[in-house]
């Protein structure tokens, strides 16, 4: 999933960072409200960690203009104003959870994957299409019953196709979803995670639809 | 130690009680000395009518030699007063002719016509001597000086008994009245009595006496300026726990981090992430302090301090950082002269925290100097400065750059600002070099 990370410290921001990457997530990182604006208008962001003292403004005002403008991406505030009228304000702006600093980063990590959950539409934690599952906080997948061994990469891949189960995903919008601003992209490194993946999950797992993009089957 | 005095009721009763005793006094003094004065007109004009009274009663025709018995009218006085009026009819040749009862019989008088006083026999006379101008008689009409005074006496008693009383009853009214006219007062005490502590809103005592209504406008603007004073002390708390939460985040995240990763480039990052972190902390916090110091220093009296010992001592204690950023720090020896008006401790304070901003803030391998300017001091790095917009905010704690993505927690300028004297103000200007944070007078 890709992750916008709106904070100023620069400490937490790098951890912010290091550790969703860990978590399997890209992450982006800005540190104030203008790049915060860029970053959310360029990008489809699955998700945001957004900061409430930012130093050009309130991440409750951007919060606010963002949901004004109709942004609908799933906001999680980060900050040490824990008292509940300050969650209480958050929430009613629009954010979609609240969390206090400091934090664990698996209780962070949690709380992303249930917004981003609830954005799909989706109740369970555990996606299945056929004989193909995919668990999102243990970053495991297993196949007709067997664990799948994926490289974080190719998990990331396949978690792209599976949200988008039965629909085309073209290959910019996988490349979007796994690779963060700073990260070099290879002109054919989706076709190298895809091929991974088949040789995995077999040939007939994902399709390609040429000239347009790939689409996971249910087998 | 507060003095005990006397209370507003017991003040204002004593005071308008010495008032009302002084002008009674007056006024008694007055109605004495008249009454005792038409007491003595009376009496005399009285002494007068009956020596006139009896020379009319045609006295030629008594015999030479023979006394006789004179009955004077009854008094005009009270009963207890009769018989006190004596009489004696002296013939031309020194004889006494007649005396009333009661009159002794040596001559009431020895001088001539008109009012004299005489002792007889230890008893002082009143005497007013009239020679009948028909028959030459001499008639003596006299009371004693004893029943004059105990009359007058008598009259003053009837008089001052009740003025006495009237005294004691103007003062219970007055004391009563006096306690009735603090009812406000004690309302408006009661009022603050029974708020608890954390109850600012506006007095609830109307009405309030014209009098009293600059006193409750007061309390009133005073509990609004407490309740910005803690508005602001609430904003800085909770200011505070963010500045320190944040690191703490960071601190937390990064030892997850390094709890979780096999790489080791990883956690040797994430654990240079968290000294980072530690040490943003410890300034923070040494900064909190510092403020809270400064805050309790105010109160204290102007002192003077010298430059030069105080950039000894932030030399000394920021070697670290200056090492880690590779900065010079140097002073001119004007600077080193400089004297100002504050304590020690402020200088070195609001010293170290302009050159801790300067080192942090500016570049990498420069210089920090520092130089006289005025009868105040620069420090100049060679960093970008601060916008023009942002100046006024910085000075406030927790205030951050809009325009700065360098680390800070917000509290350096205003530590340095809450260190100087009050005619002392912090500025910034730009020069070719660099930029200054200058510490100048304000006259």
């Amino acid at each position: 999933m890709r992750i916008l990370v709106v904070e100023d410290d620069d400490v937490l921001r790098e951890g912010l960072v290091e550790g969703l990457a860990m978590e399997g997530h890209t992450v982006d990182a800005v540190l104030d409200c203008q790049d915060a604006r860029e970053a959310a208008n360029g990008f489809a962001y699955d998700a945001i960690v957004l900061d409430i003292g930012l130093p050009d403004g309130s991440g409750l005002d951007l919060l606010s203009d963002w949901r004004r403008k109709g942004h609908k991406t799933p906001v999680l505030l980060l900050t040490a104003r824990n008292m509940a009228e300050d969650r209480i304000a958050g929430l009613d702006i629009g954010a979609d959870d609240y969390l206090g600093k400091p934090f664990d980063l698996g209780e962070l990590g949690a709380r992303l994957r249930a917004l981003i959950r609830r954005g799909d539409g989706r109740v369970q934690p555990i996606t299945r299409i056929g004989a193909l599952t995919i668990d999102p906080s243990t970053r495991c997948a297993t196949f007709t019953g067997q664990a799948v061994d994926l490289s974080r990469r190719e998990f990331a891949v396949l978690e792209v196709l599976a949200r988008r189960s039965g629909n085309i995903v073209s290959r910019s919008q996988i490349e979007d979803a796994i690779y963060g601003w700073q990260e070099e992209v290879g002109s054919n490194a989706v076709e190298v995670h895809i091929h991974k993946l088949r040789g995995k999950l077999g040939a007939e797992t994902i399709e390609t639809v040429r000239g347009v993009g790939y689409r996971l089957r249910r087998t | 130690m507060t003095q005990r005095t006397p209370s507003l009721r017991l003040r204002l009763f004593l005071l308008i009680a010495a008032a009302t005793t002084l002008i009674w006094s007056g006024a008694a003094a007055w109605t004495v000395l008249s009454a005792r004065s038409d007491i003595e007109r009376v009496l005399d004009g009285r002494l007068r009518e009956a020596a006139t009274m009896v020379a009319s009663l045609g006295y030629e025709k008594a015999a030479v030699g023979a006394t006789m018995r004179v009955d004077l009218p009854p008094s005009a006085v009270r009963p207890t007063y009769e018989r006190q009026l004596s009489c004696q009819i002296w013939s031309v040749s020194g004889d006494l002719l007649g005396l009333s009862g009661g009159a002794p019989r040596q001559p009431l008088s020895v001088r001539g016509e008109g009012f004299s006083e005489r002792v007889i026999d230890g008893v002082g006379w009143r005497v007013f001597t009239l020679v009948s101008p028909g028959t030459g008689l001499r008639i003596m009409v006299g009371d004693t000086l004893a029943m004059r005074r105990q009359l007058i006496a008598d009259l003053l008693q009837g008089l001052i008994v009740p003025a006495l009383i009237g005294l004691g009853a103007l003062g219970v009214l007055l004391w009563i009245g006096v306690g009735r006219g603090l009812s406000p007062v004690r309302r408006i005490t009661a009022a603050i009595a029974s708020r608890r502590p954390e109850d600012l809103r506006a007095l609830d005592v109307a009405p309030v006496p014209r009098e009293l209504a600059p006193l409750t406008a007061e309390i009133d603007g005073l509990f609004v300026r407490i309740e910005d004073l803690r508005s602001g002390e609430r904003r800085f708390l909770a200011s505070a726990a963010h500045e320190m939460l944040t690191p703490l985040a960071g601190l937390r995240t990064h030892a997850e981090i390094a709890l979780r990763s096999d790489d080791r480039a990883v956690r040797d990052r994430a654990l240079e992430r968290i000294r980072v972190s530690v040490d943003r902390t410890a300034r923070l916090v040494r900064q909190l302090l510092d403020l809270s110091r400064q805050e309790a220093q105010r109160q204290s009296g102007p002192d003077e301090a010298l430059l030069g010992t105080a950039f000894d001592l932030v030399a000394q204690e920021l070697e670290p950082v200056l090492a880690e950023r590779d900065v010079r720090l140097t002073i001119t020896d004007q600077a080193r002269g400089v004297c100002l008006p504050l304590e020690p401790d402020s200088l070195f304070i609001a010293l170290r925290n302009l050159v801790e901003n300067a080192v942090i803030h500016g570049p990498r391998e420069a210089t920090v100097a520092i130089g006289a300017c005025g009868d105040g001091f620069y420090v100049q790095d060679r960093g970008s400065g601060i916008a023009p917009f942002d100046t006024e905010s910085l000075l406030q704690p927790f205030a951050r750059s809009a325009t700065h993505g360098t680390p800070g927690s917000g509290l350096g300028l205003a530590i340095a600002t809450s260190a100087l004297a009050p005619d002392m103000a912090l500025a910034f200007r730009e020069v070719n070099s660099g930029f200054r944070a200058l510490v100048l007078s304000k006259k």
